[in-house]
């Protein structure tokens, strides 16, 4: 379990390259690379406790993550603009899988950043046999949506800053395209667009803390923050997520 | 009287700072896995205050040169004066010690070398500020524009100019406009959403 102390922030294409020298000036270092492709999947039986007064009824059931590494070469420097990207389809690959689990942010009054436990279990995935949709759903869940995540990171103290875009699925592309659809399923590839389309960045300074009662730390961390988001006003402007956006409750949808 | 106080006061501080800063290190040396060492900005900082400290200190007896020169201390009378002789020694010493005084050597043979005249120095400062006072007690500004360049836009090559500028700044804005679609980026709340709910609404 980390808890996880997070700001976040957009970033317009046009300021991309000013804050990644600034980020780069400020931390005296060259960003390494996110690559990510994640799975949102969801329990597929529903619990239901019977509501019982006196008995604790706070059970609560959530959407969870599978995230893997993506080895695709997509250069988000460059902006993006009716050009189709291709991914390989994961399934049935020999893939280590990380399997996360977020509870909703810590609720209150005064906040400095946005609290958040994170549960998370990493899996290597070695059977040949099932593929690992299948697994999941022996697992007990069914796949809901998925994404593709390609950023840069940047590490300043104990400060995590992560700049990214999200891809999705593009299914408009193979319903315009139907003949190609087929040929683009036999290549198993999935053509992929943008989430927002405003070739705009998403930026997330966080700081991973093992414990959320180490409140030493926590201090420390929102001091660290403040300073950050102090030191980069007037280019970007870090907010504290709204927690309700954040809840992967099942029962909250 | 007033200045010897003062005196004391200012070496009272550079102590504190001094004892702070090695207190700091010392900290992060012992609790290394808590802390941090101090980072190069808060050096920076300290090392700047006790240079400020010094240099109040030095004016201090620069400026009272003639009076700590001229005058000798003495014990009071009801100084135990046996018991405390090695004390009163120190105390009433005015020359420095024989380290410090190869220190002071040293420091003059180096400065000796550097060939720096920090008279001539300071003049050459003064000279500057005053040429640039009265230099630009000549001019008077209104906007980012010399009067030639203004003169310039009026004439016909000037307007040509100007409209070429206009020119490049409505393309780059049209290219702009072609990679974000003409769209803000997305709230990234909603981004958040669907990365921990995977919909969008």
């Amino acid at each position: 379990m980390v808890h996880q102390l997070c700001l976040i922030s957009t970033i317009e294409f046009s300021n991309y390259i000013q804050t990644i020298s600034t980020l780069q000036a400020i931390t005296g270092q060259v960003p390494t690379s996110i690559s990510t492709y994640s799975i949102i999947s969801k329990p597929i039986n529903v619990f239901k406790p019977k509501f019982e007064p006196g008995k604790v009824n706070q059970i609560e059931q959530f959407f969870m993550k599978s995230i893997t590494t993506w080895d695709e070469d997509i250069n988000i420097n460059d902006p993006i603009i009716d050009k189709q990207f291709t991914s390989k389809l994961f399934t049935g690959e020999n893939k280590i899988w990380t399997l996360q689990i977020a509870d909703i942010p810590i609720a209150g009054k005064n906040q400095i950043c946005s609290l958040q436990n994170i549960y998370e279990s990493t899996l290597v995935y070695n059977s040949n046999d099932n593929s690992f949709l299948q697994f999941l759903n022996d697992l007990g869940y069914e796949v809901i949506n998925q994404f593709w995540n390609k950023g840069l990171r940047f590490f300043y103290g104990d400060i995590v800053i992560e700049i990214y875009k999200i891809f999705i699925r593009d299914d408009g592309q193979q319903e315009e395209n139907p003949d190609d659809m087929e040929g683009i399923q036999k290549s198993d590839k999935i053509t992929l667009k943008l989430l927002d389309e405003s070739n705009g960045f998403q930026i997330k300074a966080f700081i991973n803390v093992p414990k959320s009662t180490d409140l030493d730390i926590i201090n420390q961390g929102y001091k660290d923050l403040v300073k950050l988001q102090d030191n980069l006003k007037g280019l970007v402007k870090f907010e504290i997520p709204d927690r309700i956006f954040m809840d992967s409750r099942v029962s909250s949808t | 009287m007033d200045a010897l106080e003062s005196l004391r006061n200012r070496l009272n501080q550079v102590h504190i700072s001094l004892r702070k800063l090695s207190e700091q290190i010392n900290y992060a040396n012992r609790f290394q896995e808590k802390s941090k060492l101090p980072t190069y900005g808060q050096f920076q900082n300290q090392f700047h205050i006790l240079l400020t400290q010094l240099h109040s200190i030095t004016n201090i007896i620069e400026n009272n040169q003639e009076a700590l020169r001229n005058s000798n201390a003495f014990p009071l009378p009801s100084f135990p004066t046996t018991q405390h002789e090695g004390l009163l020694t120190t105390l009433l010493r005015k020359k420095p010690l024989p380290e410090v005084e190869t220190w002071i050597d040293e420091a003059i043979e180096k400065s000796k070398d550097l060939n720096i005249n920090s008279e001539i120095d300071d003049e050459f400062c003064q000279w500057c500020l005053s040429q640039i006072q009265s230099l630009r007690e000549e001019f008077q500004f209104y906007g980012f524009l010399s009067t030639n360049e203004l003169e310039v836009l009026e004439t016909e090559q000037g307007k040509l100019e100007s409209e070429k500028k206009k020119e490049i700044e409505r393309e780059k804005q049209d290219y702009e406009f072609k990679i974000t679609n003409g769209k803000k980026p997305m709230n990234p709340n909603h981004v958040l959403k669907f990365m921990f709910q995977g919909k969008l609404e």
